[in-house]
């Protein structure tokens, strides 16, 4: 009897195994199945499109704002909470909104609102005629690269620009009209022939206030602006440019796979700059341009160059409690030539200073004689130049890279200059559609390169 | 009598040759507009610009983002404006720099060589970089302008002042000017160095005399006060002819010699003002402009000012046009121009002047 | 007292006041010395100063630091403060009589737009009058040369016409709006960065003065200062009145001339190591002027001394008052620019003649 029941119970135990082994099969597979199409991947970010319409803040526009949007309207969810619900920007959340979100889904052309941002005047908002087929840009290199990691290149159609950028970087745009010599204005006559050529609708300038101040004019002349900030450090910022011009363009896989990829690297080294204990944390400036008469430009402040050295774990010595005003007059940074003497007071004096240039790093045809002097000679009296922690770095990378080799240099033993080396060559690999190899270049110079280099050339 | 018959065809022919200069003037001026809207960044052939602005004039409107539309915006709202305003500031500062050399009795003074240039320009500086202004709060209305007038009026006072203690002698008034100049100069860029890079940039490009700022809306303002102005000169002309005799001659004529120069200086910097406002500071059309017609028409205040006022819109349209000629993408400004223009022509005018007249 | 000893104690009391003059000088001198960025205390640098004397080697990289700064950077630059400062105040002395008009300063040659045409053209074309492998070198040598160019284009001139006072003024000033045409004009093709550099150095500083230029400068001074001496009483003859010249033997328009050069030279030194320093030349004479009189015996030495201790007052007050971006310019035509002003609405116009 006993026997019987055990066989039973087993057999009992193995059937409801069996049950609940398919059942959750049958489940799991209808919650794969369920998951917004099959095509439908999930990207790791943060950052969010900042576009009206995406009411729920993430990173598309997609079904799940339509039910935000019909949330807000049932009372269910509050619109000062979800203030990109408002998709026509017509101050009210109501079935207007909801026809604008389904025609951006059903990609139809209409005009949408973005929010743009300013560095000093704060954020406003556009319209611009959507989706954006043609545009002129205002051509920093952190621009470009933004451009090209956005993948938009085709669509720019004139540049301007006051320094050549690196061709071996940007070959498309050896090829593209220049409009200006400045980097902070077109002339709308100048630019008339490009914007009937190629039916520009647009122009994607940066957040610099001065930049395109004639903004209005070409409001009027029907063209839309754009503004990015093409060289912010922080992941999430950084990952809404990207998906900005992907959404505007139409490039969002590309867009959002980059994204993801910059969002995983700067964690990672994130992470291990926490690693780091803060009596071992370096003091560091940075500079970005030659000395002139006036001297060598040390940003501080609100700058990105600091914000670079500072994701790389470094501390910049010009703190905030520091009046820099007092020291030069500028909010942004001072000059610094080799007569004076404010950067060698204890309470400043940097363990390091790294100079950021742009240079033709990729075609690893850098003079390095030449650019240390022009770059750091004005430090030759400071401490850090005696301990040889001066150091002279590519100002082209994509600004991931340059924190990567920022942090390489700060705490050699973190962060090996083989690890940035290979990130360098990763992100060009992966994502980049010239076929540049940073394979073999060097893109940093440091006081023995140049010793060498001297010893070379005499 | 025959004689004064004789004399009389001989005044009026006399006469008519002033007139026919004004009048060629005139006429060049108003060509020269239609004429300088073909320069600039983009390609368009004559006969295309001319067909948009006869249907933009009869009130065509294109659809936004087609070609014409476009083309309609380059002509109409940036070229025709910027054209038009060349004739107003050329005409209003050779104008200034007619009377100017009247009031003192000195060939050398106009708006830029007295320092009133930069003075108006440090006012600007103020209203854009500390927001400070007296009337209204922006720079396209009278709060720049205002500005600008209080900073001119300053240099002014002085060189009447200065010109009084330490004689009128056309060497002093310049070096008191370059002085002055100088002065406001170091000011401007002593307020350029507390604003951020943005407004310095800004600031500086502003300050060498450009028109590539100039719309519809900075139009009504200058036309305006210049217009106001130079008819009302051309008014008071028969008393600045008086002027030109001498003080002591003027006074025995009833004239009030102080209360006149007074007034017109005052005039004059409201005009330079409202200016150098909206395109900064442009030299030499005050200085050379009315040498030039002094010499083909002689000193009379009742023609100089006309002549004065076409021929310098002319001629800083012209240079104007030359800048836009030789960068197309807008890089040279109107300004250096002219200064490239005037001041070979202002060595010469004193190289070739005999000694007596300084 | 008779008349005579008047005249001797009178004399007696100018030299006095030059000499207080000079004294004062001297300590704001010293002074200035300890007020930089980098906050070193007088007492400090005294310290170091005596050190180094004593040749008292460096311990760690902060006594290194102070060091150099106070012996290398700011004892030249003192000292060469006051010898620049020094020399603009006897040249616009000298200046302004010969000239015979108020307004002139040592730029009245058009010395400041030809420099300043050099260094465009050497720092947008790197065009220099001599090859030479140091930039700050050839910068300075550029300036020199182009800065002598207008004073010889008066010159040329002046083989065709007579130049009387004003006409030499006139012809300068028109001579530097020309240059400063070019000069403009070239800036349009230039990068951003060659603009702040031309622009800095307009305005002027006295950042770039080290060891090696304070000798010239030290020697271009005492060149001028022995010249003005030694012609002191041509020059006042010419500050009268051309007839009264030529009257006495001396033909007015080449004195001039000569004078012209001396001046233009020395200015051009000054020029060429600090920018263009306005106003120095021109108010130095005038306070001179006020305590000693019109003689140029005395006028010359007192300017030198006015002007030195001029400059070095502006120079240490823009380094310890204000932020670094402020050169010394700016404060001389702040400060200088309403002096001037006021001395002027108080001449009478008698004093200066025709």
């Amino acid at each position: 009897m006993a026997n019987e029941v055990i066989v039973m119970n087993t057999k009992v135990i193995a059937l409801v195994v069996v049950v609940i082994v398919v059942a959750a099969g049958a489940v799991g597979a209808a919650a794969l199945l369920n998951n917004k199409g099959s095509n439908e991947k999930y990207y790791a970010i943060d950052g969010a499109l900042n576009v009206y319409g995406n009411a729920d803040g993430d990173y598309k526009i997609d079904g799940n704002d339509l039910s935000v949007i019909q949330d807000v309207i049932d009372g269910k969810k509050r619109f000062a909470h979800y203030p990109l619900a408002d998709a026509n920007l017509d101050g009210k959340v109501d079935s207007a909104d909801k026809d604008l979100v389904n025609k951006i889904i059903n990609k139809e052309s209409c005009t949408i609102n973005i929010i743009n941002q300013k560095k000093t005047a704060g954020n406003y908002n556009s319209s611009v005629k959507w989706p954006v087929k043609s545009a002129i840009a205002t051509g920093s290199s952190n621009n470009l690269l933004l451009f090209t990691f956005a993948g938009i290149n085709e669509y720019v159609h004139g540049i301007c620009y006051s320094t050549t950028p690196d061709w071996v970087l940007f070959p498309y745009y050896k090829d593209v009209t220049k409009l200006a010599n400045s980097s902070t204005a077109i002339s709308i006559d100048a630019a008339n022939d490009t914007i009937k050529e190629y039916n520009v609708t647009a122009l994607i300038s940066d957040y610099t206030d001065s930049t395109i101040s004639n903004e209005s004019e070409y409001n009027k002349n029907g063209i839309d602006v754009i503004r990015v900030s093409a060289a912010v450090t922080d992941p999430d910022k950084y990952a809404s440019q990207l998906l900005m011009l992907g959404f505007l363009f139409g490039t969002e896989t590309k867009a959002l796979e980059f994204a993801e990829w910059n969002t995983k690297v700067l964690k990672e080294i994130g992470d291990k700059v926490a690693t780091i204990a803060d009596a071992n944390k370096k003091t560091v400036v940075t500079s970005n341009s030659a000395a002139s008469t006036k001297g060598v430009w040390l940003s501080a402040g609100v700058s990105d160059y600091r914000a670079v050295m500072e994701q790389a774990g470094g501390v910049y010595a010009i703190g905030d409690d520091y009046d820099i005003y007092a020291v030069s007059g500028y909010t942004s940074g001072a000059y610094f030539k080799k007569g004076d003497t404010w950067l060698y007071q204890p309470d400043v004096n940097p363990d390091y200073i790294i100079s950021m240039r742009v240079s033709t790093w990729y075609s690893g045809t850098v003079d390095v004689k030449d650019l240390w002097e022009k770059s750091v000679s004005a430090f030759d009296e400071s401490e850090a130049y005696t301990n040889k922690h001066v150091y002279v770095m590519t100002g082209d990378a994509p600004i991931t890279i340059r924190i990567a080799y920022a942090a390489a240099i700060l705490y050699p033993d973190v962060f090996t200059m083989d690890w940035a080396n290979g990130l360098n060559k990763e992100v060009f690999e992966k994502f980049y559609p010239a076929d540049i190899n940073p394979e073999g270049k060097s893109f940093v110079i440091s006081y023995d390169d140049y010793t060498a280099a001297k010893a070379a050339a005499a | 009598m025959e004689t004064r018959e004789a004399l009389k065809e001989e005044y009026k022919s006399y006469i008519g040759r002033k007139i026919i200069f004004i009048a060629v003037c005139g006429a060049l001026a108003v060509l020269l507009i239609g004429a300088s809207v073909y320069f600039g960044g983009s390609d368009l052939s004559l006969a295309h610009i001319y067909d948009l602005l006869w249907k933009h004039i009869t009130g065509t409107v294109y659809e936004v983002g087609t070609d014409d539309f476009h083309d309609d915006y380059v002509v109409w709202e940036l070229r025709l404006p910027r054209a038009i305003f060349a004739i107003i500031a050329g005409a209003g500062l050779a104008v200034c720099g007619a009377v100017m050399q009247s009031v003192m009795k000195n060939p050398l003074a106009d708006p830029y060589t007295t320092g009133i240039s930069s003075g108006a320009c440090f006012g600007m500086a103020v209203a854009m970089i500390l927001g400070i202004t007296i009337a209204g709060n922006s720079i396209t209305d009278m709060g720049g302008i205002m500005n600008a007038f209080l900073f001119a009026v300053l240099p002014m006072l002085f060189i009447i002042v200065i010109s009084k203690r330490v004689g009128s002698m056309p060497a002093t008034l310049i070096l008191a000017g370059v002085a002055i100049t100088y002065i406001f100069n170091s000011l401007t860029t002593l307020l350029m160095m507390m604003s951020d890079d943005s407004t310095m940039a800004m600031v500086y490009r502003w300050q060498v005399g450009s028109l590539s700022n100039v719309l519809w809306d900075s139009i009504p303002l200058p036309f305006f006060i210049n217009f106001v102005g130079i008819i009302v000169l051309l008014l008071l002309s028969r008393k600045l002819n008086i002027l030109a005799l001498g003080d002591e001659s003027a006074k025995s004529l009833g004239l009030d010699t102080e209360m006149m120069r007074v007034i017109c200086l005052f005039i004059i910097s409201f005009m330079i003002a409202s200016i150098v406002c909206f395109c900064g500071i442009i030299g030499f059309i005050g200085l050379v402009i009315p040498h030039i017609v002094r010499a083909i028409i002689d000193s009379d205040n009742h023609f100089v000012i006309p002549a004065s006022a076409a021929l310098g819109g002319i001629v800083l349209l012209t240079a104007d046009v030359i800048a836009r000629y030789l960068s197309p993408l807008d890089a040279i400004p109107a300004g250096v121009i002219m200064s490239f223009i005037g001041a070979p022509i202002f060595l010469l005018i004193i190289v070739m002047k005999k000694r007596e007249v300084w | 007292m008779t008349q005579k000893q008047e005249y001797y104690r009178k004399n007696r009391l100018k030299i006095v006041g030059i000499l207080i003059l000079l004294v004062v000088t001297a300590i704001i001198g010293i002074y200035s010395i300890s007020v930089t960025q980098y906050h070193i205390s007088f007492g400090k640098a005294i310290d170091i100063i005596i050190n180094h004397i004593n040749n008292v080697e460096p311990t760690n990289y902060t006594e290194w630091i102070e060091d150099k700064i106070v012996c290398e950077k700011l004892a030249p630059r003192g000292i060469g403060g006051i010898a620049v400062g020094a020399i603009l105040g006897v040249c616009g002395a000298i200046m302004q009589s010969t000239i015979r008009n108020p307004l002139a300063d040592p730029y009245t040659t058009g010395i400041s737009s030809g420099a300043l045409l050099g260094v465009t053209l050497f720092t947008i074309f790197g065009i220099t009058v001599i090859p030479v492998n140091d930039t700050d070198l050839g910068l300075i040598i550029t300036a020199f040369v182009f800065a002598l160019i207008p004073c010889f284009i008066i010159l040329g001139l002046s083989i065709f016409k007579t130049i009387t006072s004003n006409t030499m003024i006139l012809i300068g000033i028109a001579v530097m709006y020309v240059f400063n045409a070019i000069s403009t004009l070239f800036r349009y093709t230039a990068t951003d960065e060659d603009v702040a550099t031309i622009y800095s150095w307009a305005v002027g500083s006295l950042g770039m003065v080290d060891w090696s230029s304070v000798p010239i400068l030290l020697v271009a001074f005492v060149i001028i200062f022995i010249f003005g001496m030694g012609y002191s009483r041509t020059i006042n003859i010419l500050s009268a009145d051309d007839r009264l010249c030529k009257s006495l033997g001396i033909n007015p328009s080449k004195a001039r001339i000569l004078c012209l050069i001396l001046v233009a030279v020395a200015t051009a030194t000054a020029v060429c190591f600090v920018g263009t320093i306005g106003f120095v030349g021109l108010v130095a004479p005038h306070i001179a002027r006020m305590f000693v009189g019109s003689d140029n015996k005395y006028l010359i030495p007192a300017s030198a001394v006015v002007g030195g201790c001029i400059l070095i007052a502006a120079d240490t007050y823009a380094r310890v008052a204000t932020f670094t971006g402020l050169p010394v310019g700016v404060i001389t035509s702040l400060i200088g620019g309403p002096i001037f002003l006021i001395i002027l609405l108080r001449q009478r116009k008698s004093a200066w003649g025709s």
